[in-house]
């Protein structure tokens, strides 16, 4: 069908202001959430000024602990975004039915989640005026050599695979035409593909520092993937059942309860590794295990960490094992508080309870705690309500379309 | 399936570059000083500040030529005449307000006083003596300590102990025993350290 | 495929003298990139500027100058030209901004030098002179007492640096203790170099491990790199009393640094490049601390290695540093 590029430029400017229109409409509760939310961003806006101003000063870092909370939240949210997989997954390549209501869902989550990283990446950049210093033949980008340049590589080229999919698709459908799996099939399975590298080349920039002995062991990659298809299939959990009730969107029970299967069995291996690590920092302890002391035991009376990660741990495994019973998982009222639960430990033991003992002690044994100032924790707030109100807008773009009330009406003489 | 080939094929592109980045990497250091030290004369325009610029003289009981600092210029209580007769035993000529030779604090090699003839001549010559009763000229002290601190005379000859004077890229100039060490009391004294280091950067 | 493999490499170009195509490739496309940007604030400026009442010669001057210094390349490939050009431009900047003469060297490693550095164990009492000098020396922050060096008080029978203390407000030398200095040891396998991901740090032909502080953007991932926690990074706006300024500066030395950007010891470039030994081996009051040429076989730094026994931190991370320790 041959369509001219005016035609094409009015479809897409129309799909633009239908979304706008369909994200900027809704009840009193849906103003009164976008609303808390920009006034979260506002305000993140504004302590980012701060640090923009006085320098990374006004944050909780120094020159022991040089990654804290944005570098933290950046590796769980690499993970979040990495789980997006684990919806499409079974759509397209199992080919299960009943998940392909969700994969548009888990898509944007992905998107989110990915504007979240590239964000707190940029809040934790000393000259984020100099960021042009990366781009490839105009700046000096370091790659191969460095696991930063690679990471830039497949975190923008994940964001482009979630955005472009999903966008593919949805025009078709706002045309009213059937997507043509030719041009979109392939791409999801490098997504899929994609998926685990955003997370290991990630996790590989961690472990791939002999100077932290914390982070240098192989099994950071394999752990991260673990704790990210527990923790982010349980956020997607979450965003499924909010729209199954608020917005009158069909989710079958069976998409629930197979991605809370996946959490359990991802959340069991997580635990196993998490025992490997353990048994390795402990049985016999040498130098090298000294910050998992730290976080574990507390070291020299510093022990600031210690409830956190005993928290986490504990919840963890109450959490996973709540979850291996079957008439628990199953039942959406107990799923979606558990869900939240093991989202919310894991967050600390990936975020917190992995990038700050990294630092601690120091290189030559020095000692230095690290506790976040109210900068980083508004930006870190305003960054997680951007998150989730692109979200939001994407979910209210989406489901219309889906659900067939959004559709393209041309002007009657461009047919 | 689709998906192993994508996998294979991502993770052989990234093992293959590594491969070919770690072999581009530097052989190890002691390969590299081993190949390249041939040259021993680095020719360039060196900063005025870099040479010593006081008085030297040549390192006796050396190898090859070295450059240690003059004493003399630094004695204060030297030549012997400024405060005593040129005659045998002292007499103060001037009323010089010096400490007595017996005033100083000596701990070095052993506390008390009758073993500054061990070192200084007994008579009315002006210089020190070996052990063994040759004159040695204040400039070349050094050959006095070396009789019992033989170790620590070999370590300065090759720059394991004591200082240089003169930077890296000029001749060598080294600092003389006691240009750091009173030779009466040659042990470094406790003091308060120059700086002062906080653990990390205080915050605004 | 290892053709199409190896060109996406970017070596950086070892010789800066001679011009190579593909970098000036990329200053054209840069420069096309600062024209089009320079075109379009042009036209706002222009419009500002017919409303406003008038700018001064010198603030015009210093945005003029900033604006060039914003959008240079990294030092790392910059030809010889490019290089004179930025530090004239440094010092005029300098000049106007605060009414004083610096002088900022480009000075290129010297030929046949490989630096090293040992450390006598049994020599450092502690004192902290090298620290005073290196302060004063490099231009560092003063308002977060920045301190490239660090002594550790180790006490006797422990030997392990990480059991030490550099918190040192007391006496010394104290008896039963002895003292460690540490900072960058400058590795020939720097790992800093390996994770910087805009190629800001790299290792100079005569050793050096230095870093462009105009092109760093402040990752970071360097200092989480570094095993001997060497780097230092500059959480605010450093600042230097003018009349503590050191004015004999090199580009990648002491020149004054930034807000968020890195900073480390260089082994005092703007000394050692013209032939004077760094400033803590100089300030030494005990002579701990010997500096040298590797290459040259008669150094003190040679003589050291070969008579001494020797060893360095973390021997086992391959780091391969040039800076050694040893006892009497």
């Amino acid at each position: 069908m041959q369509r001219t590029l005016g035609i094409r430029m009015a479809l897409f400017f129309s799909f633009i202001k239908d979304g706008l229109k369909s994200a900027t409409a809704g009840t009193w509760r849906y103003h009164l959430w976008m609303g808390a939310l920009s006034i979260l961003m506002i305000a993140g806006m504004l302590a980012y000024s701060q640090q923009l101003r006085f320098g990374l000063s006004v944050t909780g870092m120094n020159d022991h602990v040089s990654w804290g909370l944005y570098i933290s939240n950046f590796t769980f949210l690499v993970g979040l975004a990495a789980a997006a997989v684990m919806v499409v997954l079974p759509a397209y390549v199992i080919k299960d039915l009943d998940f392909s209501q969700a994969v548009l869902i888990g898509e944007g989550v992905a998107v989110a989640a990915l504007c979240m990283c590239l964000a707190f990446v940029v809040a934790d950049m000393g000259g984020p005026t100099r960021l042009w210093h990366m781009l490839p033949f105009v700046g000096y980008f370091n790659w191969p050599s460095s696991m930063l340049t690679w990471d830039v590589i497949v975190l923008n080229g994940y964001l482009g695979l979630n955005l472009c999919i999903p966008l593919y698709i949805l025009l078709c459908k706002y045309k009213g035409t059937k997507p043509n799996k030719k041009y979109y099939l392939p791409f999801i399975f490098l997504s899929i593909g994609w998926a685990l590298a955003i997370h290991l080349v990630t996790a590989f920039l961690y472990a791939g520092l002999p100077a932290r002995p914390f982070w240098n062991n192989a099994l950071l990659g394999p752990r991260f993937l673990a704790s990210a298809f527990a923790g982010g299939p349980a956020f997607i959990i979450v965003v499924l059942v909010l729209i199954r009730s608020r917005l009158n969107y069909k989710i079958d029970d069976e998409t629930i309860n197979k991605l809370a299967l996946i959490i359990t069995v991802a959340a069991q291996v997580n635990l196993v590794m998490l025992g490997s690590e353990l048994f390795k920092e402990f049985y016999q302890q040498t130098h090298h295990s000294i910050s998992a002391q730290y976080l574990f035991f507390g070291l020299n009376g510093k022990t600031a960490l210690v409830p956190w990660i005993w928290g986490s741990i504990g919840t963890n495994v109450l959490c996973t094992i709540l979850l291996s019973i079957h008439p628990i998982r199953t039942n959406t009222k107990l799923l979606v508080p558990i869900a939240i639960v093991l989202f919310l430990a894991i967050w600390v033991d990936k975020g917190l309870g992995l990038i700050i003992p990294g630092f601690i002690p120091s290189p030559l044994g020095e000692l230095v705690e690290y506790t976040p100032t109210w900068v980083e924790s508004t930006v870190t707030a305003g960054i997680w309500a951007m998150g989730f109100f692109i979200l939001t807008v994407l979910i209210k773009v989406a489901l219309p379309i889906e659900k067939g009330y959004l559709r393209f009406r041309a002007a009657p003489s461009a047919k | 399936m689709a998906i192993k080939f994508y996998q294979i094929t991502l993770s052989s592109l990234f093992v293959g570059t590594s491969i070919l980045w770690a072999s581009g990497k530097d052989s190890t250091l002691t390969q590299k000083i081993r190949e390249h030290s041939n040259k021993v004369q680095v020719d360039f325009e060196t900063n005025d500040r870099a040479a010593f610029t006081g008085e030297t003289v040549d390192l006796q009981l050396g190898e090859r030529g070295v450059k240690v600092a003059a004493r003399i210029p630094h004695l204060e209580q030297y030549p012997c005449t400024n405060c005593h007769g040129a005659e045998n035993r002292p007499t103060l000529t001037t009323n010089q307000d010096r400490r007595s030779h017996w005033q100083i604090e000596k701990t070095h090699p052993t506390p008390g006083d009758a073993e500054c003839i061990l070192c200084h001549q007994s008579n009315d010559d002006m210089g020190l003596h070996s052990l063994a009763g040759e004159n040695i000229e204040f400039d070349h002290s050094y050959e006095i300590c070396a009789q019992c601190h033989s170790g620590q005379f070999k370590d300065w000859k090759i720059g394991a102990h004591g200082k240089r004077l003169s930077g890296w890229a000029v001749e060598r100039v080294i600092q003389n025993c006691t240009g750091c060490h009173n030779p009466h009391h040659p042990k470094f004294k406790q003091k308060q350290p120059a700086a002062h280091t906080i653990i990390t950067p205080i915050r605004k | 495929m290892l053709q199409t493999l190896k060109k996406l490499f970017k070596k950086p170009a070892k010789e800066p003298s001679i011009p190579n195509n593909k970098f000036s490739l990329n200053v054209d496309r840069r420069r096309a990139l600062k024209s089009l940007i320079t075109g379009g604030v042009a036209g706002a400026a222009l419009a500002k500027t017919s409303c406003s009442t008038g700018i001064d010669a010198k603030t015009a001057e210093v945005a003029a100058l900033n604006w060039e210094e914003y959008f240079k390349g990294n030092y790392r490939v910059m030809s010889r030209e490019e290089r004179s050009e930025t530090v004239e431009r440094l010092e005029k900047l300098h000049q106007l901004k605060k009414g004083t003469n610096i002088s900022v060297s480009s000075a290129e490693p010297v030929k046949d030098v490989l630096y090293g550095y040992a450390f006598n164990v049994s020599k450092c009492k502690g004192y902290m002179d090298c620290v005073k000098a290196c302060v004063a020396e490099n231009n560092q922050d003063r308002k977060t007492d920045m301190q490239y060096i660090r002594i550790f008080e180790v006490k006797n029978g422990d030997n392990v640096l990480e059991h030490g203390n550099s918190q040192i407000a007391h006496d010394v030398p104290v008896p039963g203790y002895h003292y460690m200095g540490t900072q960058c040891f400058q590795c020939e396998n720097p790992p800093c170099v390996d994770v910087c991901p805009v190629g800001a740090t790299w290792k100079e032909d005569d050793g050096i491990v230095v870093i462009d502080y105009d092109w760093c953007i402040g990752c970071r991932y360097c200092e989480a790199a570094c095993p001997y926690w060497a780097r230092r990074f500059n959480w605010s706006e450093p600042e230097v009393p003018a009349a503590e300024l050191n004015e004999n500066q090199h580009y990648l030395g002491n020149r004054p640094r930034k807000q968020g950007v890195m900073e480390k010891c260089t082994y005092c470039i703007q000394r050692t490049r013209t032939g004077q030994n760094p400033a803590c081996v100089e300030a030494c009051p005990t002579g701990a601390r010997i500096f040298g040429n590797l290459l040259d076989p008669e150094s003190e730094i040679r003589q050291v290695l070969a008579e001494k026994k020797v060893f360095r931190l973390k021997e086992d991370l391959g780091t391969e540093p040039k800076f050694w320790y040893f006892m009497d």
